[in-house]
């Protein structure tokens, strides 16, 4: 089924000598994006042509590069949370709309921030914006800015006080195990931190209504300077930052007991932090005060501003809509992000909003960055269609080509992190990702605010490179192209966006260029053109395709080649012809060529297949791709019937060739449908639905020709939407892993990634960071495992005291009490139904308990949420597998390794080299675990390749990489021969040793025997015997429970 | 008083329209988990079909509405469900059944949303952007209470009264509806009986499709101001429809109906009240809200995952 899954190539069979790294590829990858595009500015920006400016090919190449930022980040959404978000158009317009508000005007309205600074001359008449000196003007600005930013930082604050409320109902329900929060400080800490931030709050505002008042009286020509904002600024920031570090020295004091993992303020060197914070903080301010000296000087007017507001403002707008949407799986996200895009539209095109927003015809004559032009001064002095310089377009692309560089990097280090492991897992299994103490929820809203926060970027700067805001750019069809973007260039791929923005953003200029000149001709070119690139991505499908046989492969690889040789030769050819002829020229050579490739296909099909079926089918499929398309026959069906006059259809266009062509191709196709023998039709039937994708524009004309004669010439640009349509389905149906993916194995083919495991790294810890989190000092250097979690000393490690749970009158645990003794193998059994799985599951939080308690190491656990409590170092494995199928095993165990990395989320998404050598060792830590399960040879196989058998094991090395003081295994032995479960129960054994304890769910009666010190039995909910293995066997109820009473079976004579 | 009975009359006349597209949506969301996200589209081309059917070829080939229907406008009607029914199952077919199901899969999303894009995108050059009306059902009007109403109104709300009658029957009362209702609580357990799910599963998304020809000629009249547009407020109708099923439940009928009538009063009372353009606005935002606070809707039974 063609469910879109990111597809990581793993063709490694192919013997080669370029075997380059992975981080190789990655950065010569961006260097490439990045070279590329600078090479096209250059060349755009008259380098290379007299110095004449292409202007709109920069602007194609601007819409690319917005459009890269775009994808990349909605890429994370559907290729990582797997679902569609279909709004990313409007966030991007909520950027632009930012930058607007900041920067544009609407002519002859008042901008809502003139309300709050109205200038009025001596007689109290408010003053026109041409009666400002510039000077004035930009103060008004500034005042503007700052404003925004006073109130984005109390909207912060108000979310911040909401989110902490919010954590202490939470925290308030769970008992308060988890974490510390602010309400549960002792209360004179509050008072201290309220009122640091009430105090603080009420003076900066203090400061800012001075000012304001003060501000009103300048305008009658004091001179003026920035000192009572970055006052303003320095005291609400001091506040804030204070106001934390007031809480700093109690949390500091907190103890480590019960394995919670200390968070970051914790940390021993929290003076380190403070000082880093307060560093930041200073160049926040630095950069502040930049922007404000820049801005009144008008040198980058707002562009910092504008870039910080964006993100902040669209981030929070990802927030709020990821915040419901994606707690619930299926078309929840896609229809709540349509309607907000379709809210943004109409708040935009809102008459009653038209003073601010501009309504239909947006806000237009946005400066650029660098134009030094006063806005305000801008809108009055420049007549409307005024060009803005060349030279500021240029610089503006090369920005968005840094930024496109920067995102690619980043994101590329961010998915090569922790985090971006983590994401991956989550999309693969969420139950599974949990169980490793992944806070799902959290990682998903993360992933979504990020691509917020890049559209609302990007919307910045293309709004800049447009000089435009509308609300036009926020309708469906553009968030869809987005979408576009990412499934034609392959979901999950780091550079699927670029191939895709690339192909989406050169579609609607062809589009229009096509409209210029004769439309009927043109039509032909893009009908002429189309035909040659399905073909060749067909062919790259076959190519690549896992189940192509090895002859097919050759055959597609011949093709491709032979395509792009005749294409190249057939446009050298026709560029000398004028453009009409040319059109025609095309049409032969196209339908010759499709002849003859279909012959040729016939002929090496069987040739190298010994399958004629194959080779038939194939052959045909690539006759349907041109004879769908070929203009021909619906030249001749329009003549036949005498309509399209209006598309300039006349007798003299139809020939004895071209009735001869269309004759071959619809025998041609009655041979594929009658004679497709059953295993193949599915792949006939797909080459049908091919061809009637290309099809579109010709059953179009059709349409159109049938319905009126004489209707108007036909404009290329008017089926945009519909062939966007068609690459969607094309792509989806028979690419699913996009065309990025394509070039990905073709890559991947050839130069493979190199794979192994640098030891070294074992003897490199980074004692610093893992002195208090569990991570050894000593790194582990025999294949012996170390754990390092710290051991309390309560003897009874859990103990589960009256649990029930009720699934609505099924009572599937009825009151059982539990003890687990520190360091023994504790088995649970019962037959089918008893609730031993249920009562797993209540201990590692998937269920809640309806009534009981669980306490472990003395502190309540249930109510926690399953990655709280594996934070507190219970894993376990599912009876179920819950593996992650797409990665491999070894990435498996990294998952595992998640609360036990620290790479910070800046860190990472800077690619520090703290980063990377803690994926190194963790990389090596993830191999001695598999190693210690027995499954080191499989390191790089995929998950969902290894036997059954192995991916329990993978189960129980993934648990491990938790570091657990209690395992929890559901049915280990499930499945495995009476040899794997041999060597099962050594393995528990020497899980044990490491002084784990171990709570086992199993039927094999010998495994249990063998290895438990306590056995407790369940059924129908309840516990009915428990003891040590003869007690339990000697058990009449256990005997009744198993064979039903009255019944004597002694099953071993 | 009178107030009152012209707000109901109005607002049950809106919510008829919601109803019936949001009935679509449920219908299909129980049975496959998956929605027709073209269904604004399927409306706008039931009401265009109508409008194609009833409009005389003019001698300059342009298309455009005629007073004079060529044929009688029920028998228009009854082409027009009949059409859109077979839409739906050719959509089940060939748009959801191939790019995989349930809410897993993102395939289908984006492939209906393909649709949605062709469909607008070949009936806007059709017919342009302008609003297509149609004739009313019925002409004149009635006067209830003082005022008077449209019979068309009173039409609408005749229409979805008899549409939930049947669907009720349907459900409750014929063998079909019954394997309906079995596949939507357990396709696996359904299809062991002997039910061919993947019928069941077209006969929904049929009826999805009869339905959004009935919305598509109860939206266009020219009477109540109505008329399908190939562009952008057709779609308006599907995301709006969709808000009301969201909120009432996509697993409850009787919830959307309800949901359905709120919506429309509230509206009416917004539009009168606070701002006409931007009474869509606060619907979203809305929908957001109510999405925060209760995922699967006001009326929405919660699922228990299982491991």
């Amino acid at each position: 089924m063609a469910t879109i899954k990111p597809v990581k190539s793993t063709e490694t069979t192919k013997e080669s000598r370029f075997v380059v790294p992975l981080w190789t590829k990655d950065y010569a990858g961006i260097l490439g994006v990045g070279a590329l595009f600078f090479i096209f500015i250059f060349i755009n920006a008259g380098i290379f042509n007299n110095g004449e400016v292409q202007r709109t090919e920069l602007q194609i190449l601007s819409s690319i590069g917005v459009g890269i930022i775009v994808a990349s980040g909605l890429n994370l959404v559907i290729g990582y949370i797997g679902q569609v978000a279909l709004g990313h158009a409007a966030l991007v317009t909520l950027g632009g709309y930012v930058l607007g508000l900041l920067v544009a005007r609407i002519p002859g309205e008042i901008n809502w921030i003139d309300y709050l600074s109205v200038r009025v001359d001596n007689a109290g008449k408010p003053l026109a914006y041409n009666e400002l000196t510039a000077r004035e003007s930009a103060w008004i600005n500034t005042q503007n800015l700052l404003f925004i930013i006073l109130l984005v930082l109390v909207g912060l604050t108000l979310i911040l006080g909401g989110l902490l409320f919010w954590r202490y109902q939470h925290v308030r329900k769970t008992g308060g195990k988890a974490e510390t929060h602010f309400w549960q400080k002792p209360a004179a800490m509050r008072t201290v931190t309220l009122s640091i931030w009430i105090v603080g709050g009420v003076l900066s505002l203090a400061v800012y209504v001075l000012t304001i008042v003060t501000g009103r009286k300048s305008v009658t020509g004091e001179d003026i300077t920035d000192i009572p904002w970055i006052l303003f600024a320095v005291v609400l920031t001091t506040t804030i930052v204070l106001g934390y570090l007031s809480q700093v020295g109690h949390n500091n004091a907190r103890t480590y007991e019960g394995g919670i993992r200390p968070s970051f303020w914790d940390k021993p060197s929290w003076v380190g932090k403070m000082l880093a914070w307060t560093v930041g903080l200073g160049i926040v301010l630095i950069v502040l005060d930049f922007c404000l000296m820049t801005f009144s000087f008008q040198i980058l007017q707002n562009f910092w501003a504008a870039i910080i507001l964006g993100a902040i403002v669209t981030g929070f707008f990802g927030y709020i809509l990821a915040l419901p949407a994606l707690r619930v799986k299926g078309p929840y996200l896609s229809m709540v992000t349509i309607a907000f895009g379709l809210g943004i539209y109409e708040l935009a095109n809102s008459v009653t909003l038209r003073p601010m927003l501009g309504s239909q015809s947006g806000m237009n004559r946005i400066p650029f960055p660098t134009s030094g032009r006063d806005p305000i001064k801008q809108v009055i002095d420049q007549p409307s269609d005024r060009p803005s310089a060349n030279g500021e377009l240029v610089i503006m692309v090369i920005i968005i080509g840094i930024a496109v560089v920067l995102t690619l990097y980043s994101i590329r280090s961010f998915m090569r992190s922790r985090w971006g492991r983590s994401l991956i897992a989550l999309r693969e299994n969420e139950i599974g990702a949990a169980s490793v103490g992944i806070n799902v929820t959290r990682m998903k809203t993360l992933a979504f605010v990020m691509s917020a926060t890049l559209a609302g970027v990007a919307g910045v700067l293309n709004s800049y490179a447009l000089s435009f805001i509308g609300p036009n750019l926020a309708v469906l069809q553009e968030s869809v192209k987005y979408v576009t973007m990412i499934i034609l260039g392959g979901v999950g791929i780091l550079f699927g966006p670029v191939v895709g923005a690339v192909i989406i953003g050169l579609i609607p200029n062809i589009l229009r260029r096509l409209d210029e000149t004769k439309a009927d001709s043109l039509f032909n070119m893009v009908s002429y053109i189309a035909p040659w690139l399905l073909l060749a991505l067909l062919i790259a499908y076959f190519a690549t395709r896992k189940n192509s046989s090895e002859g097919l492969k050759r055959i597609a690889r011949y093709v491709l080649a032979l395509i792009t040789v005749a294409y190249g030769a057939i446009t050298v050819i026709n560029s000398g012809i004028n453009f009409d002829e040319k059109a025609r020229v095309w049409s032969y050579i196209t339908c010759a060529a499709g002849a003859i490739l279909i012959v040729t296909l016939l002929v090496w099909g069987w040739n190298y297949t010994k399958n004629l079926h194959a080779s038939a089918i194939f052959g045909t499929a690539l006759g349907m791709v041109v004879l769908f398309n070929s203009i021909e026959v619906y030249r001749a069906v329009l003549l036949a019937i005498g309509a399209g006059r209006g598309i300039g259809i006349k007798k003299q266009d139809i020939g004895a060739v071209n009735i001869l062509l269309v004759l071959l191709y619809v025998a041609l196709f009655i041979v594929a449908v009658v004679y497709t023998p059953k295993e193949v039709r599915r792949l006939t039937i797909r080459s049908i639905a091919i061809g009637f994708i290309v099809a579109i524009p010709g059953i179009y004309t059709l349409i159109i020709g049938l319905l009126n004669p004489d209707a108007p010439a036909f404009k290329p640009s008017l089926v945009e939407l519909t062939l966007y349509g068609a690459i969607l389905l094309f792509f989806i149906y028979l690419v699913p892993k996009g065309a990025g993916g394509l070039i990905g194995s073709f890559v991947e083919s050839y130069f493979p990634t190199k794979r192994g495991i640098d030891r070294s790294y074992l003897h490199r810890a980074a004692p610093s960071a893992s002195a208090d989190a569990g991570i050894p000092d000593q790194p582990a250097t025999t294949h012996t495992l170390a754990f390092h979690r710290e051991k309390g000393t309560h003897a009874e490690v859990l103990k589960i005291a009256r649990v029930t749970r009720d699934f609505k009158g099924l009572r599937a645990v009825d009151n059982v009490e539990m003890t687990l003794q520190r360091g023994d193998i504790h088995a649970l059994i019962g037959p089918n139904g008893a609730g031993k799985t249920t009562l797993l599951n209540l201990i590692s939080g998937l269920y809640a308990v309806s009534s009981g308690q669980i306490f472990y190491k003395g502190e309540r656990l249930d109510g926690l949420k399953p990655y709280q409590i594996a934070n507190t170092g219970i894993s376990r494995t599912f009876q179920n597998l819950q593996v992650f199928g797409d990665m491999t095993v070894i990435e498996n165990v990294m998952v595992g390794f998640h609360l036990h990395t620290k790479e910070g989320f800046w860190a990472s998404l800077f690619g520090l080299p703290a980063v990377r050598r803690e994926e190194k060792r963790i990389e090596a830590y993830a191999m001695e675990l598999l190693e210690f399960v027995g499954l080191g040879d499989r390191a790089y196989n995929k998950a969902k390749d290894l036997p059954y058998g192995y991916q329990r094991l993978l189960e129980i090395a993934r648990a491990l990489a938790v570091e657990p003081e209690i395992l929890l295994l559901d049915e280990p032995a499930a499945g495995l021969n009476p040899q794997e479960i041999g060597g099962m129960i050594d393995l528990i054994r020497k899980i044990q040793a490491e002084g784990v304890t171990v709570l086992l769910i199993e039927h094999h009666m010998d495994l249990v025997m063998e290895i438990s010190e306590e056995i407790t039995v369940l059924d129908y909910g309840k516990k009915i015997s428990e003891g040590g293995p003869t007690h339990v066997q000697n058990d009449q109820k256990v005997k009744d429970a198993y064979f039903g009473p009255e019944v004597l079976i002694d099953a071993r004579n | 008083m009178e107030l009152l009975i012209g707000a109901l009359i109005n607002s049950l006349s809106s919510a008829a329209i919601f109803a019936l597209i949001a009935f679509g949506y449920h219908l299909t969301f129980i049975t496959t988990d998956t929605l027709n996200f073209s269904q604004g589209e399927f409306v706008m081309l039931g009401g265009l079909i109508g409008v194609m059917l009833s409009t005389s070829w003019q001698n300059d080939g342009a298309l455009s509405g005629s007073a004079r229907p060529l044929w009688n406008y029920w028998v228009v009607f009854l082409i027009s469900i009949i059409i859109m029914t077979c839409a739906g199952v050719l959509l089940e077919r060939f748009v959801m059944r191939p790019f995989g199901s349930g809410s897993t899969s993102i395939g289908w999303i984006m492939s209906t949303v393909a649709l949605t894009f062709v469909i607008q995108n070949i009936a806007e050059t059709l017919y342009g952007k302008d609003k297509q009306p149609l004739a009313p059902m019925v002409d004149g009007s009635i006067e209830i209470a003082g005022q008077a109403f449209d019979w068309q109104k009173i039409v609408n709300i005749g229409i979805v009264a008899l549409v939930i009658a049947g669907l009720q029957y349907f459900f409750t009362r014929t063998m079909l509806g019954k394997s309906l209702r079995a596949v939507a609580f357990n396709p696996a357990a359904a299809s062991l009986m002997g039910i061919n799910v993947n019928y069941v599963r077209m006969v929904a998304f049929g009826i999805a499709g009869g339905l959004t020809g009935i919305a598509g000629f109860v939206l266009a009249p020219r009477a109540i101001g109505g008329g399908v547009s190939p562009s952008e407020p057709a779609l308006v109708f599907g995301i709006l429809a969709f808000a009301v099923a969201i909120i009432g439940g996509l697993d409850n009928l009787k919830g959307i109906a309800f949901a359905a009538l709120l919506y429309s009063f509230a509206s009416q009372l917004v539009q009168q009240y606070i701002s006409n353009d931007l009474s869509r606005a606060i619907t979203f935002v809305l929908l957001i809200i109510i999405l925060a606070v209760k995922p699967t809707g006001l009326f929405g039974r919660t699922l228990v995952q299982k491991v």
